[in-house]
C-alpha cells in the first residue's frame, strides 16, 4: 500500500508544525522521517494515521491513491506504535493483541479459535511464544515494544506507522531491536513509515529517508545517498559529525573520517594533537589548527592508528580528502 | 480535596526521607497528635454511641424506627441516590472534555466545578431558592403548573447535588491527565470507537479512582447540612433528612433520640471511611501502573 502525502499544512496558533509537505512512500517501502525535536516529523505522522488533522483547505492524504483525508483513525486501518507503547495494563499481552480483532462489529468478528490462532502466530512473530498470559507490567521495555508491534499487527494493517518506536530503550536493547525490525520488515513487507531524531538508527533500518526541519522536508533520498550527498548545510551537520569552516561567502563541512594527518612538513596546513580518545574501531583526534586558530576532529581507523601512532603534543599537518561546500543564499 | 495523584506524591516522599530526630521529639510529637485526635475526635465519636445507647436498646431501637425519623432515613437515601448517579455522569463527561480535548474556557470550566467548594452551602441553597422559590425567577411558572421544589423533596435533592458537584470529576482530572491518552488513541488506530475506548480501556484504567470518587461524594451527600437546611423548610416526616430530623430532636431536648439518629449518620460515616481506604491503596496502585 503506497502512501502519498500532498501539500500539507499544520498551525498550531502562530507556530507552523508542517509547511507544505509532498511525500511519497512506495508500497512495501520502509521509510524514516528523521529530524530534532520540535521539526513536525510526529506531527506528520499523525496525521497520516488520522489522530490529528491538517489545517483546513490544505492538501491530501491517500493510500493507494484513495483519498483518505477526512476518514477517521478506526477506518484508516494503520497500525500505529508509540514510544511509550501504549500497552493496556489491565490486560493480558493475548488481550492486548486481540483488541483489535474484538472491537469489530459483530459480523467481521473472527471466532475465538481464529482469533486464538492469530495471536500465537504473533506472539512467535515477534519471539514472545510464552508471554501470552503475562501483563504488561512484567515485561521489560523492549518486550513491551514487541507487544505493541504485535497489537498493531493484528488487524492487518495497510500501513505500519512508528513513533520514536525505540525512544524509550536503552542503547543496547535499542540496536537490537533495529536489526530485528529490519528484518521483520523483509518478512511482512508492510509499508512503514518510522519517526526517529536518531540519524544512525534511521540510516541503519530505513530504505530511504525525509529530513524535516522547521515543518519542511530538506531532503529525501536513499540512506547511503542523502549521507554522501547531502543537499545542504543542514542536513550534512545532522547527519553526522563535521568540522565546519565558514566565511562570508560559503560553507564549508568537512566529516571528521575525510580529513587525513601525517607527518609534519612546512609547506603543509599545520596543527598540533591536542587530544587522543581511542576506543573501539576509530580513534578520535582533537587537532589545533595553527593558520586558523581553530579546533578540529579528526577519526580515524585502527588500521592507520597503529601504522602512525600519534599522541598529544605532536605536530601534524592536515589533507582534507572530501568536503562539502554550501554557499550561503 | 487533595486527590489521589498529590496524595501519592506525599506518600513517596516520606518513603524516600530519612528522618533523624532525637527521640524524645518523635515521642512528643507522636504524643501530642494522638492526644490530640483522643480528645477532638475518638471522644465525640464514642460519646455518640454511648449517649445514644444511654437509655436503653428499646429506646435506641424506637427512636430510629418512629415514622418521622424512617421518613428523614428515606428521603436522605432518596437524595443520594439521585445526586450521586447524576454526578458520577457529570464528573466523567467533564473529566473527559477537560483531559482529552482542547477547548476554549477549559480554565473556567475547571474552575466553576470547584465553586460549591469555594460558597458557603447555605449560599448554594439561596441561589435556588431565588430561582425556583414562590418569589424566584420560576416561582409562578412552577405553581401554576403545581410544581413545588423548594420546602419539599425535589428542592432538598438540588441543594445535595450542588455540594456534590466536585467530588468526582474533581478525583478523576488528575488521575486522567496523569494517564494520558496514548492508549486511548492506540484503541483507535486498533479500530475501536468511541463507546469500546470507553468500555475497554478508559474505565478500567479509571475504576478505582472513580470509585473512590463516589465514595466521598456519597458521604458528603448523605451528611450535608447547610444548602439542604436551607432549601428543606423542614416539615417534619416530610422534608427532613437525617442532619435535619437530628437538629430539631436536638433543639427540643430530644438528646438520646438526637444521638440514636446521629449514631446511624457515623456509622455510615465509618463505614465510608473504610471503605475509602481500602479504595485509596487500590487507586495508589493503578496510579503506579499506568504513570511507571
Amino acid at each position: 500500500m503506497s502512501i502519498q502525502v500532498n501539500n500539507i499544512h499544520k498551525t498550531f496558533g502562530k507556530f507552523k508544525a508542517l509547511d507544505q509537505i509532498d511525500l511519497e512512500i512506495p508500497s512495501g517501502g520502509l521509510v524514516a522521517l528523521l529530524g530534532p525535536s520540535g521539526s513536525g516529523k510526529t506531527t506528520l505522522l499523525r496525521i497520516i494515521a488520522g489522530l490529528d488533522f491538517a489545517d483546513a483547505g490544505s492538501g491530501t492524504i491517500s493510500f493507494n491513491g484513495l483519498d483518505v483525508t477526512s476518514l477517521a483513525a478506526a477506518k484508516r486501518k494503520v497500525g500505529f506504535v508509540f514510544q511509550h507503547y501504549a500497552l493496556f495494563n489491565h490486560m493480558s499481552v493475548f488481550e492486548n493483541i486481540a483488541f483489535g480483532l474484538r472491537v469489530r462489529p459483530k459480523s467481521e468478528q473472527p471466532s475465538e479459535l481464529e482469533i486464538e490462532e492469530r495471536v500465537h502466530k504473533l506472539l512467535k512473530l515477534i519471539k514472545l511464544e510464552n508471554f501470552g498470559k503475562r501483563f504488561p507490567k512484567q515485561l521489560s521495555g523492549g518486550q513491551r515494544q514487541r507487544i505493541a508491534l504485535a497489537r498493531a499487527l493484528a488487524v492487518e494493517p495497510q500501513v505500519l506507522l512508528l513513533d520514536e518506536p525505540f525512544g524509550a530503550l536503552d542503547a543496547r536493547v535499542r540496536r537490537e531491536l533495529r536489526r530485528w525490525l529490519r528484518q521483520l520488515h523483509e518478512e511482512i513487507h508492510v509499508t512503514t513509515i518510522l519517526v526517529t531524531h536518531d540519524q544512525e538508527e534511521a540510516l541503519e533500518i530505513a530504505d530511504e529517508v525525509a529530513i524535516l526541519n522547521h515543518g519542511k522536508i530538506e531532503q529525501r533520498g536513499r540512506s547511503q545517498a542523502v549521507y554522501d550527498f547531502p543537499t545542504n548545510a543542514f542536513v550534512c551537520e545532522f547527519l553526522g559529525d563535521v568540522n565546519s569552516f565558514s566565511n562570508e561567502k560559503q560553507t564549508t563541512l568537512v566529516r571528521p573520517h575525510e580529513i587525513e594527518l601525517y607527518r609534519h612538513e612546512p609547506s603543509g596546513i599545520e596543527g598540533v594533537v591536542r587530544s587522543v580518545n581511542a576506543f573501539g574501531a576509530v580513534e578520535r583526534i582533537e587537532v589545533d589548527l595553527l593558520c586558523e586558530k581553530k579546533l578540529i576532529l579528526v577519526e580515524r581507523s585502527s588500521a592507520v592508528k597503529e601504522k602512525h601512532p600519534l599522541s598529544t603534543g605532536d605536530l601534524v599537518c592536515v589533507k582534507v580528502r572530501k568536503e562539502f561546500i554550501f554557499p550561503h543564499a | 480535596m487533595a486527590g489521589i495523584v498529590s496524595r501519592l506524591k506525599g506518600h513517596r516522599a516520606s518513603g524516600s526521607m530519612a528522618l533523624k530526630e532525637p527521640k524524645w521529639v518523635k515521642r512528643l510529637l507522636i504524643g501530642v497528635t494522638v492526644s490530640f485526635l483522643f480528645i477532638f475526635l475518638i471522644l465525640p465519636l464514642a460519646m455518640v454511641f454511648i449517649s445514644a445507647f444511654s437509655e436503653g436498646i428499646s429506646v435506641y431501637y424506637a427512636s430510629i424506627t418512629e415514622s418521622a425519623a424512617l421518613s428523614a432515613i428515606r428521603l436522605t437515601f432518596f437524595a443520594t441516590m439521585i445526586a450521586v448517579p447524576l454526578n458520577l455522569i457529570f464528573g466523567l463527561a467533564a473529566a473527559w472534555s477537560i483531559t482529552k480535548f482542547e477547548f476554549p474556557g477549559k480554565q473556567i470550566l475547571i474552575t466553576l466545578i470547584d465553586l460549591p467548594f469555594a460558597v458557603s452551602p447555605v449560599i448554594g441553597g439561596l441561589i435556588y431558592i431565588l430561582i425556583f422559590g414562590s418569589q424566584g425567577w420560576f416561582g409562578n411558572s412552577l405553581r401554576d403548573h403545581g410544581i413545588q421544589i423548594v420546602f419539599a423533596a425535589p428542592g432538598v435533592v438540588l441543594g445535595t447535588i450542588f455540594v456534590t458537584v466536585p467530588f468526582i470529576a474533581r478525583e478523576l482530572i488528575p488521575l486522567m491527565q496523569a494517564q494520558g491518552k496514548d492508549q486511548e488513541l492506540a484503541a483507535i488506530t486498533l479500530g475501536a470507537s468511541g463507546w469500546q475506548v470507553f468500555w475497554r480501556v478508559t474505565l478500567p484504567k479509571i475504576k478505582w479512582g472513580l470509585l473512590y470518587g463516589v465514595i466521598l461524594c456519597n458521604g458528603r451527600a448523605m451528611g450535608e447540612f447547610g444548602a439542604v437546611s436551607v432549601l428543606s423548610g423542614h416539615i417534619r416526616g416530610q422534608t427532613n433528612t437525617i442532619p435535619l430530623h437530628i437538629e430539631i430532636l436536638y433543639n427540643e431536648y430530644h438528646t438520646t433520640a438526637a444521638f440514636a439518629m446521629a449514631s446511624l449518620l457515623t456509622f455510615l460515616a465509618l463505614v465510608t471511611l473504610g471503605i475509602k481506604t481500602y479504595i485509596e491503596s487500590k487507586a495508589a496502585d493503578e496510579m503506579n501502573e499506568e504513570i511507571s
